[in-house]
């Protein structure tokens, strides 16, 4: 399955680092570092059409970015993973959308595995 | 190049790693603090050391320092998203050969890293420009002893004294190669030829007096 992989990044070397370490393992994924910054950054992401999209919460501009809930609203099955680099720790936030008619739809959801 | 790596974030080490590889230096280690840096260094002997500054136990300033006196012949680069003039002058003045941020792109930081080869310093323009401004600023003021480091400072007390390298070495603990490489940053530092203009300065400015014994330092 190809994984379109947006790191989204104001530091450069981290992020160039990341995704030069990514490419050596996702041989197959389409992988592109945008800078928040730029003027063209959201439109550069639509482009991309990312399920991925990584970034540094210590990265002002990155996170402030992506504390925008536009990006999960936008993309479909998007996961968004934030590095937190001081507690080496990453939260996944995902754009997964079901339909909430019935209990049984919550249920559905409850009970199912988090990584299907 | 061999190189060691000291950062606390060991998600960044690894770009960092990936990235040097790539331009073929040999990467010898990594380490997540200024203590471990120093061991690190004294048992893998690299060329290169890329420091950050905020690290848990011992800063990367307070390291540099150490490591410089130790081993003067070591390359430290300063790699860090510390923008300020404090860090930047405090690396220079503890012997740093280079300065860079982390906004660097690959490309500027690994032309900037072959650079160290050719014996230039690791900054970027903008960095070089602050430096030479700073420099303007004290010669300006007329302190330019006040650019020295105390253990500087102290080494020039001894230079006046008349002792030679090798008895300064010894009065200090310390490799008469590291006394030469303080000997050349003082005379650089201060803008002059001999040891003779350095202590004629250093007495003009009252850093050092003509009857201070050295067993006092």
């Amino acid at each position: 399955m190809q994984a379109n992989v947006v790191i989204l990044s104001s530091q450069s070397l981290f992020a160039e680092g990341i995704a030069k370490r990514l490419q050596q393992t996702l041989q197959s994924a389409a992988l592109r570092v945008i800078d928040p910054a730029t003027s063209t950054a959201m439109n550069d992401i639509t482009d991309s059409a990312p399920s991925i999209v990584i970034f540094d919460v210590t990265d002002t501009k990155a996170a402030s970015f992506c504390t925008q809930n536009d990006l999960l609203y936008s993309f479909p099955s998007l996961r968004l993973i934030r590095i937190d680099p001081e507690s080496e720790q990453m939260r996944v936030l995902t754009s997964e959308c079901h339909q909430a008619q019935q209990v049984q739809d919550l249920l559905d959801v409850i009970y199912r595995p988090l990584y299907a | 190049m061999r190189v060691l790596i000291a950062d606390d974030h060991s998600l960044f080490r690894d770009g960092i790693v990936s990235l040097l590889e790539a331009a073929e230096f040999q990467v010898l280690g990594q380490v997540g603090n200024g203590e471990d840096a120093i061991s690190e260094a004294r048992r893998l002997q690299p060329q290169l050391l890329l420091m950050d500054i905020n690290m848990p136990k011992m800063n990367g300033l307070e390291a540099l320092k150490i490591l410089k006196e130790e081993m003067p012949d070591l390359k430290v680069v300063i790699l860090t998203v510390s923008d300020s003039d404090d860090d930047l002058f405090t690396a220079m003045d503890y012997g740093a050969d280079g300065f860079l941020l982390k906004s660097l792109t690959a490309d500027e930081f690994i032309n900037l890293l072959e650079g160290l080869r050719r014996d230039e310093i690791a900054v970027t323009r903008h960095m070089a420009t602050r430096l030479l401004k700073r420099g303007k600023g004290q010669r300006r003021g007329g302190s330019r002893t006040g650019m020295l480091t105390a253990r500087e400072v102290e080494l020039l007390k001894l230079v006046a004294t008349g002792l030679s390298n090798r008895a300064i070495a010894q009065e200090l603990s310390v490799s008469p190669n590291t006394v030469k490489y303080h000997v050349k940053n003082i005379l650089s530092k201060l803008n002059v030829q001999n040891r003779t203009e350095a202590v004629a300065i250093a007495l003009k400015q009252g850093i050092i007096s003509n009857n201070s014994p050295s067993k006092t330092l």
